[in-house]
């Protein structure tokens, strides 16, 4: 439990340490999550508008 | 050779086969960073625990350097060559390289605070560095600023080239003035000065942080293609209701 603590504690430093992880995680994390987003959004609006086009094809 | 990854449809194919597999390399590195540089290395003797910053600072300032060139390199190509692939490569690039110039910010003011006695200081590195955050915010606002694509590329490309001086200003920023950041000492000339425990960790964070850009730069190459190719068949549209 101890060495749990201190891990967390960081010799007093934890309150520096863990935010520049936790932020750093978080940023990557949107960023990753938010390009397959729009790359999906993307790829549905490209199919829709290609059925659209063939629609009017036909 | 360069022209061949240059066609679009040919990028496509490519990028979705390698795209796993950058992520899960991405994933081991990082795994592995992380468990050295939080469990395995050492805590520094001046900076104690506080130093475990720099396994995730140190990366984030050097692809944010890294981001900019590239971004650079493909202007340069984009407005000489023409490459198709290039202007995309400097738009999907653009936002990566703002996240990590300012997780760079963050987590030096973080590290700042308990060591330097301040969360921020206008000197040249820390200033250089804010200067490189506009420059990407300003990329991106101009692409975007107009009704033709092609002139917002063209002028925003050109700010890019422009801007690109003030890569060299940031990593010499700390050997041209008196700076509270301290100089290099892992891209130095006679090798790097940090001891072998604390370099492997940062060099495997900054490996996963090189491969995760790669990841998320395909991701964002594949939806820009895909925008390009909405643009046009609405335009296509357009034109056959007229």
């Amino acid at each position: 439990m101890d060495t749990i603590k201190n891990f967390i504690d960081m010799s007093g430093y934890g309150s520096y340490v863990w935010p520049s992880y936790l932020v750093t995680a978080g940023v990557m994390i949107v960023m990753l999550v938010a390009s397959q987003r729009l790359l999906k959004a993307n790829i549905a609006k490209v199919e829709a508008l290609e059925n659209i086009t063939k629609e009017d094809l036909e | 050779m360069l022209h061949r990854f240059a066609n679009p449809t040919r990028f496509l194919r490519i990028a979705s086969i390698a795209q796993p597999w950058i992520a899960w390399t991405t994933v081991l590195f990082a795994g592995t960073g992380l468990y050295l540089g939080l469990f395995s290395s050492p805590a520094d003797y001046q900076q104690s625990e506080s130093v475990r910053i720099m396994y995730v600072h140190v990366p984030a300032a050097w692809m944010a350097m890294f981001c900019y060139t590239c971004m650079a390199i493909a202007a340069g190509v984009g407005l000489i060559w023409k490459h198709p692939l290039a202007d995309v490569a400097t738009k999907a690039t653009a936002p990566v390289g703002a996240c990590f110039t300012f997780l760079a910010l963050f987590t030096g003011s973080l590290w700042g605070k308990p060591m330097w006695g301040t969360w921020w200081v206008w000197d040249a590195r820390l200033t250089s560095m804010l200067v490189l955050l506009f420059l990407y915010l300003g990329y991106i606002a101009l692409v975007n600023a107009f009704d033709d694509p092609a002139r917002g590329t063209k002028s925003s490309s050109i700010l890019v080239l422009v801007g690109f001086v003030n890569v060299p200003i940031i990593k010499f920023s700390v050997d041209w003035w008196n700076t509270l950041h301290q100089p290099a000492s892992v891209m130095k000339m006679g090798g790097p000065s940090i001891d072998s425990s604390m370099l492997w960790p940062l060099l495997l964070m900054a490996v996963a942080f090189k491969t995760y850009y790669i990841w998320v730069l395909l991701v964002r190459i594949r939806a820009e293609i895909i925008a390009n190719k909405i643009r046009i068949l609405r335009l296509r549209q357009v034109h056959g209701q007229l």
